[in-house]
């Protein structure tokens, strides 16, 4: 679990893609490896939610509560970050996490995420470039499905 | 009643120490007879018994000692005793003893005046301080807000402090030196009416003159006064605002505002010795007038043979008896100027109106009546100090056992209503009654008990935890303090003379049953509830871990805590997460601690907090060059420098993610950037000693998991222990005490009670590893007992100068719980917990309807916030837009 891996690790989340790999070092080095053993949550719906985490090794599902009860929607996997928007805004857990077998994740802390945006403009920059890419994507599926719905 | 200060200084002494001040003069005036004829003494000795004046012939005997009562009026005098008949060696015995006996009594007489004198100033002084503190203790409450508390603490210590030496002075100096002066000018007058009219002229100009001059230096003096505590205030304001003063790089701003008011100051002394010197200058030059004219006109006078050469002798010689009382008194006249003034501009300062009458805040130790009803406001509105509208007609009940809500934002007049019922401000407008009676005319000892405010901003005295916990409590002395420690009658009798109140400081002053408990026992069973319910006993609780074992073990013995720690490694093995933790074990490196703490394997004194710091020729270090540890030290400590320097080097110091990186303060990152460029490619054996000691130093401060440089090899971690063994050997015996080793069959007194406990740390990166061991050490310390133990460790935690220490939330939640703990009739809760997360406060909330209602008796609350999540819990919900009630309703 060397610095050089995880900024590796880092540099495969979407949110971080265009980040400079020297960034993404201090990033790691802020950050911190947690182990979850399977059956433990990595975040409860509807808690407040103030660091993201991303998959080393395991698997996790991805759980919502519905009014028929609870459903599974997702299982994540390696590289795959949970939470990226916690350490964004404040707002509670939409979803609840659930370790299927032991995870290894990296931590990213909200305070600390923050303080490399405040510290290297150009990493918000990117930051930005990434979160303007996934808004195009999602007004342009958004439209899909709307003129999917009038059709 | 007049509750003014008295503001003639004067008028003031007298008042409250007349029949003293009369006492002292008497004392004085039977003093003089001995201290004149103790003058006359040592000539009738030397021209007696020495010189052999009157003892022409050996067997000549004389009278000594006559006592005649003489007319200066003229000769005739009446001899009440003709005096003892002796010889001139009895005359010499005679003479000397007498004179002997006169020093004593003069002495005596001396000893006691001053005594008298500086008991009685003490007196005063101690008096008009109580005063003082009193009227601050009853100042209306937005007086609080004008004030600077450093200027008043600056008045009552400082400013008041002259006035004790002078009190004793007030009445009886200047008796003493008018009848000295008045006697020597009678003397003058008596010998030659036209010289003693010039002498009556020239004082009187010295009298009227001097004190004119003087009238300047007395606004000096003001000036120099407030511009003293102004400055005071201002020091105190740097202080407490220095934090801010230098994040946001105000220092030399206020470098120059000091300079500004120094320079002030500077100017307004200099002028005030200006003209000190000058008037001292006029008025020797007049006392010397009057010889002059003595000289020069007694002198024609005498020649013309119009004045007798033997009066005018008498003239000079008497005058010599005239300057010095004179300066004296226009000294104490000034030094009367001077503290007039400054008693009068202390108690302009402190003649508030309208002041709380004393028997509102009387002392009460029987049970205070309950409110009697309902809450009720008519066409009540309120002002700010401005004469801005903070709520306007409001027309509402609350009932006492009511549980309501008030919502609406800052400044829109939810909050008034809180303060409106504390009486932190009176209606401008309007009717406010509690049952029966106006809520403006409860007495403080009802208000102070029946309602309880918690604001946004509670204040807490320096002290511990517990202290501040109970100090809603305080509010008589309840229970005798302890045998033979009871006020002594020296001390009662000390506190009448000096108007103080007789009450006991060591008594016992917390109410036990408002808290609802008798004993110790019962106490602290209603602290933990009361900590629980605002959230805060976990904190506490922590605190209470994180003591050292050493720090008084009161309560629970070391076997207990050993016996926990037995039973916590069954328990932990037992269970799914026995890696939670990671033990100690001798022989084994411990990943969890840093290469220094491996190394010492234990802990340290409190003097001893950053082993690293050691200078690098401590013997400490003695075991350093054992195995080559300093060689492999140095290379790692390196090698995390390199790293560090390369990814900070270019952030600026003050990057908070460095806080998480501590093992290279940021400062010193160029420092460490040029060692790095000095040391590369030299051989560890050429590296100068300091050079190698930095880079030990960051090694040994390394910690793998909080870290994550991945620097350490099995090679070394074997090492690391091995040094253990030599570290303890090698330790000099100076250095032995303020270490304790691990030990598992042992507490080690300087490790904290978690580490004692555990005998391990808890294990980074395993999530919830934190919390299972926390619910698995309670649960322990539980079946135990000694739950309450570590509370109380926990309590003991000094908060600081208004909890400064605590957090802001922390400080919030304390001060709810300390209101909580008196159980007061009605709760209100003015924005009081808004530095904490809405869950936490719905959480608290909950807890405390739940205890308003099931507790018997219950409570009222009023919970006045912005948020509506948190009004839903409550039965009533008030909403305030703009200083008005805008809906009032009631749910279920």
């Amino acid at each position: 679990m060397s610095l050089e891996e995880d900024a590796l690790l880092l540099a495969k989340v979407e949110l971080f893609a265009n980040v400079a790999p020297r960034r993404l070092k201090l990033l790691a080095l802020a950050s911190s490896r947690v182990l979850f053993a399977a059956g433990q949550d990595l975040c409860v719906e509807g808690d407040e939610g103030y660091e993201a985490f991303i998959l080393v090794s395991g698997e996790a599902d991805v759980k919502i509560k519905t009014l028929t009860g609870v459903a599974t929607v997702a299982r994540l996997k390696r590289n795959d970050i949970v939470g990226e928007m916690a350490i964004l805004r404040d707002m509670p857990r939409t979803a609840t996490v659930t370790a299927v077998s032991d995870v290894s994740t990296l931590r990213i802390g909200k305070q600390d995420f923050l303080n490399l945006l405040k510290e290297f403009p150009e990493v918000t920059v990117e930051v930005m470039r990434s979160l303007a890419e996934r808004l195009a994507r999602t007004t342009s599926e958004l439209a899909n499905l709307r003129s999917a719905a009038k059709a | 009643m007049n509750d003014r200060m008295e503001p003639n200084l004067f008028r003031y002494i007298w008042k409250h120490s007349r029949r003293q001040q009369i006492w002292i003069l008497i004392v004085v005036a039977l003093s003089m007879p001995t201290y004149f004829l103790a003058f006359d003494i040592p000539k009738q000795i030397v021209n007696g018994p020495i010189q052999g004046g009157g003892f022409e012939t050996p067997d000549a005997t004389q009278k000594v000692m006559p006592v005649v009562i003489g007319n200066p009026f003229g000769d005739q005098s009446f001899t009440l005793f003709e005096g003892f008949e002796v010889g001139r060696m009895g005359a010499l015995i005679a003479l000397s003893m007498a004179f002997l006996g006169y020093v004593i009594i003069n002495g005596w007489f001396k000893l006691y005046i001053n005594t008298y004198k500086g008991r009685l100033g003490e007196r005063m002084l101690r008096r008009l301080r109580y005063q003082l503190v009193d009227r601050v203790l009853r100042f209306p409450f937005p007086q609080y807000k004008r004030v600077r508390s450093s200027e008043i603490a600056t008045m009552i210590k400082d400013e008041v402090d002259p006035l004790g030496g002078f009190i004793g002075e007030a009445f009886a100096t200047p008796a003493f030196l008018v009848g000295q002066a008045g006697a020597a000018l009678l003397f003058i007058m008596l010998q030659s009416w036209a010289l003693g009219l010039v002498t009556l002229a020239i004082l009187m100009v010295q009298t009227i003159l001097i004190p004119k001059l003087r009238a300047r230096l007395r606004d000096l003096a003001l000036q120099r006064q407030l511009t003293a505590r102004d400055l005071s205030g201002r020091v105190s304001e740097i202080v407490d605002g220095a934090i801010d003063i230098r994040l946001n790089d105000n220092t030399n701003f206020e470098r120059a505002d000091i300079a500004d008011r120094l320079a002030k100051i500077f100017f307004i002394r200099f002028d005030f010795y200006q003209w000190k010197f000058m008037v001292k200058f006029i008025n020797n030059f007049l006392a010397q007038f009057t010889p002059f004219v003595f000289y020069l006109g007694g002198g024609i006078l005498a020649i013309r043979g119009s004045l007798d050469i033997g009066q005018l002798v008498a003239v000079i010689a008497a005058y010599k008896d005239l300057p010095g009382p004179i300066k004296e008194l226009i000294d104490w006249d000034y030094q009367r100027l001077d503290v007039q003034v400054k008693y009068t501009q202390v108690v302009n300062a402190f003649d508030v109106s309208p002041l709380a009458p004393p028997d509102t805040q009387a002392l009460q130790t029987e049970s205070v009546p309950l409110l009697d009803g309902p809450f009720v406001f008519r066409q009540v509105s309120a002002m700010d100090e401005s004469g801005k509208t903070l709520l306007e007609g409001l027309d509402l009940t609350i009932d006492l056992h009511e549980n309501v809500a008030a919502v609406g934002t800052a400044g829109d007049g939810a909050e008034v209503l809180g303060e409106l019922i504390a009486r932190l401000i009176m209606p401008s407008a309007g009717t406010l009654n509690a049952g029966s009676q106006s809520l403006t005319s409860l007495p403080e000892w009802e208000t102070g008990r029946r309602i309880g405010y918690v604001s946004a901003e509670p204040f807490f005295a320096h002290g511990t935890a517990r202290e501040a916990l109970l100090s809603g409590l305080r509010h008589a002395p309840f229970r005798p303090p302890p045998e033979g420690s009871g006020l002594t009658p020296l001390f009662l009798k000390e506190a009448t003379a000096s108007g103080n109140p007789q009450f006991d400081r060591r008594a016992d002053w917390v109410d036990y049953n408002a808290v609802g408990a008798q004993t110790e026992e019962e106490l602290a069973k209603r602290i933990t509830e009361v900590l629980a319910l605002v959230n805060l006993q976990e904190d506490f609780y922590a605190f209470g871990l994180r003591t050292k074992l050493s720090d008084a073990t009161e309560g629970a013995g070391e076997e207990m805590f050993l016996n926990a720690r037995r039973i916590f490694l069954e328990r932990l093995t037992e269970g799914d997460n026995a890696a939670d933790v990671e033990p100690f074990v001798l022989t084994q490196f411990n990943s969890q601690l840093t290469l220094f703490q491996n190394i010492s394997f234990g802990a340290t004194s409190t003097r001893i907090t950053v082993p690293s710091e050691f200078p690098a020729d401590s013997p400490l270090w003695a075991f350093l060059t054992e195995d080559e540890l300093d060689r492999k030290l140095y290379q790692l400590g390196r090698e995390a420098s390199a790293v560090i320097v390369d990814l900070f080097g270019e952030v600026s110091d003050n990057m908070k993610i460095l806080e998480r990186l501590d093992l290279i303060d940021p400062v010193k990152l160029p420092d460490y950037s040029a060692l790095l460029g000095r040391t590369e490619g030299v051989d560890f054996a050429s590296v100068s000693t300091d050079d190698r000691r930095k880079f030990i130093g960051v090694a040994l401060n390394y910690n793998e998991p909080r870290h994550r440089l991945d620097l350490l090899s099995d090679d070394l971690r074997d090492a690391i222990v091995r040094a253990r063994m030599s570290f303890r050997e090698r330790l000099p015996p100076e250095l032995a005490a303020e270490f304790s080793f691990h030990d598992p069959d042992e507490i080690n007194p300087y490790a904290s009670l978690q580490d004692n406990i555990l005998f391990g740390r808890i294990v980074d990166g395993r999530a919830g590893a934190v919390d299972r061991v926390g619910t698995l050490l309670r649960q322990i310390l539980e079946e135990l007992g000694l739950s309450y133990a570590v509370l109380e460790r926990g309590l003991k935690y000094e908060i600081g100068s208004g909890g400064r220490r605590l957090s802001l939330s922390q400080r919030q939640q304390l001060g709810l719980a300390r209101v909580l703990l008196r159980r007061p009739q009605f709760l209100v809760v003015n924005r009081g917990l808004n530095a904490l997360d809405n869950r936490t406060v719905e959480r608290v909330v909950r807890g405390i309807l739940d205890m308003a209602k099931s507790s018997s008796p219950g409570f009222g609350v009023l919970w006045i916030t912005s948020a509506e999540s948190q009004a839903q819990l409550f039965g009533r919900t008030l909403k305030f837009a703009r200083g008005a009630l805008i809906s009032d309703e009631t749910t279920q």
